[in-house]
């Protein structure tokens, strides 16, 4: 028996409930067709069935860690969610069991942050009517977890280093500044700000309905995902600096002259700097 | 081929380590899971973020053995794109380990499955995972061991016992055997022509890196590798009898909570915490017993070693 196609057949029978059954019935011989099997598979999934008892405890075994596998990247990657639930008292086996019984069986094992961001999906579309606030954290914590995807074989070189973040900040005149690809902004549906601060308070007290922006940032590839509020200048220059502007080029903005002019968003911009969000590029 | 002989660890396991005070330990080595720290490979991380001081907090007490569990390096993917690849190897670096240890399972950009898919144990899979494993300890620079499986089913397609397969591999690859001799006790329960003496007289003993020592439970009629109890009797004398016709470099014990099955003892400080003291110290008793009260690392005469206390040892 060619080793990977054993596998393939074995597979099918830790990932398919329906499929295991259908091995173990006691008219699978006869199937074979009806479950897509080539006689060389047949054969492979007929050896299984020859030990029912120590193929079901493999199976059993898969199933058990692959819902724990679930609950470890929610709570790793989706801590607020993972929050929010815990606080509702849930059974989160149930809740992971639940997304696999509707989604596959299927591991995607080390890429934790895919395999949350299918979860949090779920989460949005059976729980977010049922508990307030879920869809604001939902929110939060997708946005962090596609900002780690998108930096997946990122160079480290991304981040501006201390003294560019310095320099930048220090002569602005001299400087073009454009995003770096380390940050995300987010409007979630919500303030989060009671829940953010106490997490006592997380699933206990009502949100207000009014929408809040936050940067989700990482200052450097080897640190977890921060979050920082953001006002109007913040949401304003923005979108600005997709492509490289200078201090001159801005201050040329409508958007920018509509939240205050450069005293409101200049000091907006050097946290943008200092979070290595925006770097800066010395003029010529 | 010798190693330098390190002595008695135990493997930190998260699971238990709410509980379970593992930088406490008087212990030689610290075997550290390597996928515990690893950053998943759709994130920039090559260690998780708090990871890298937790190896520092670690190092500065202990020597540290790298241990792979999901590097998926025995599926039927691109090698390049495992995570023992992207990540285990500048781990093991980061740790400076001796030497890695991996397991015979399959796994293919996924975890979960690989405890329950036991590599298949015939020559094609000798040839292709010993081309593999060869092609792996050159990246990694360090030996590579692999840790035999237990297992309530061979692969199907399986042609040679365990032993046999492991052998064979091995003189393809050029690599190391990491020695789990609950595993193979284990397998030596469930299966009736699983022969322990037979298995120690064909795998090439002087070849084993690194053992495993661990307890398990019984359940529905099986007897299951669990990590939640206490060393067995005949493990402690297959320990012994390895341990006379080998040279290994660290014999490491096993704990952890509730990983595999739902019916998996719980294990609680009240109850286990002296169990698991009782097996390191019985450990290291057989150890000093049969290579001499000054052959581990923390006890040796030019106190070279770090223990648990955080000092170097003072040469016993």
């Amino acid at each position: 028996m060619e080793a990977e196609r054993v596998w393939g057949v074995w597979r099918r029978l830790l990932r398919e409930p329906a499929f295991e059954e259908a091995v173990f019935a006691d008219d699978f011989p006869g199937r074979e067709a009806e479950l897509g099997l080539a006689p060389e598979e047949a054969e492979i999934a007929l050896a299984y069935r020859e030990t029912p008892k120590e193929t079901r405890w493999f199976i059993t075994n898969y199933r058990y860690r692959l819902v724990s596998s679930i609950c470890y990247a929610l709570e790793t990657c989706a801590p607020w969610t993972w929050r929010l639930l815990q606080a509702k008292d849930l059974d989160m086996r149930e809740v992971a069991a639940g997304f696999l019984d509707a989604h596959g069986w299927i591991d995607d094992g080390p890429f934790v942050y895919g395999t949350c961001a299918r979860v949090l999906d779920h989460l949005r579309e059976t729980l977010g009517d049922e508990i307030h606030g879920l869809r604001a954290l939902i929110q939060l914590d997708s946005a962090g977890v596609e900002l780690i995807r998108s930096l997946a074989g990122a160079s480290p070189e991304i981040c501006p280093s201390d003294d560019e973040r310095a320099a930048a900040a220090a002569d602005m005149s001299r400087f073009r500044y454009q995003r770096t690809g380390t940050g995300a902004l987010l409007t979630v549906e919500r303030t989060l700000t009671p829940w953010l601060r106490d997490r006592e308070a997380i699933g206990k007290t009502e949100l207000p309905a009014r929408p809040q922006h936050f940067l989700v940032y990482l200052p450097n590839l080897t640190s977890a995902v921060k979050l920082a509020g953001i006002g109007p200048p913040g949401l304003a220059l923005w979108p600005l600096l997709e492509s490289p502007k200078s201090l001159d080029e801005l201050a040329g903005e409508e958007s920018l002259a509509a939240v205050g002019g450069p005293e409101r968003y200049l000091p907006t911009l050097k946290r943008y700097l200092q979070a290595g969000v925006v770097r800066g590029t010395a003029m010529a | 081929m010798d190693f330098e002989p390190l002595g008695i660890g135990i493997q930190h396991n998260p699971e238990i380590s709410e509980w379970f005070p593992f930088e406490d330990q008087d212990v030689d080595v610290m075997e550290v899971l390597v996928d515990t720290v690893m950053g998943p490979l759709d994130s920039p991380y090559v260690l998780r973020p708090g990871g890298q001081a937790f190896i520092d907090r670690l190092s500065s007490k202990y020597q540290l053995i790298a241990h792979s569990n999901y590097g998926c390096e025995f599926g039927f993917g691109p090698l390049e794109e495992t995570p023992a690849v992207l990540r285990h190897v500048p781990l093991a670096h980061a740790m400076n380990s001796p030497w890695i240890a991996d397991h015979c399972f399959y796994g293919d950009a996924s975890w979960v499955d690989l405890w329950s898919s036991p590599v298949q144990f015939s020559h094609a899979e000798a040839e292709r995972l010993g081309l593999r494993a060869k092609a792996l300890q050159e990246l990694y620079g360090i030996p590579l061991a692999h840790e035999n499986a237990a297992y309530y089913i061979r692969c199907p397609g399986s042609q040679l016992s365990e032993a046999e397969f492991l052998t064979e591999m091995l003189a393809i690859s050029g690599t190391f055997l990491h020695l789990d001799l609950h595993n193979i006790y284990t397998n030596s329960i469930n299966h009736p022509t699983y022969d322990l003496d037979e298995y120690l007289d064909t795998i090439p003993l002087g070849r084993v890196v690194e053992m495993h020592l661990s307890g398990g439970s019984w359940d529905e009629g099986l007897y299951h590798d669990w990590h939640d109890s206490q060393v067995p009797e005949p493990v402690w004398e297959l320990l012994e009898k390895v341990l006379r016709r080998s040279r290994p470099g660290a014999v490491i014990l096993e704990f952890q909570g509730r990983a595999h099955h739902p019916n998996t003892r719980v294990m609680e400080q009240e109850e286990d915490l002296a169990m698991i003291e009782r097996d390191i110290e019985r450990a290291k008793e057989t150890w000093d017993r049969i290579y001499g009260p000054h052959s581990r690392l923390t006890t040796r005469k030019n106190g070279s070693g770090k223990n648990g206390s955080g000092k170097n040892g003072d040469g016993g």
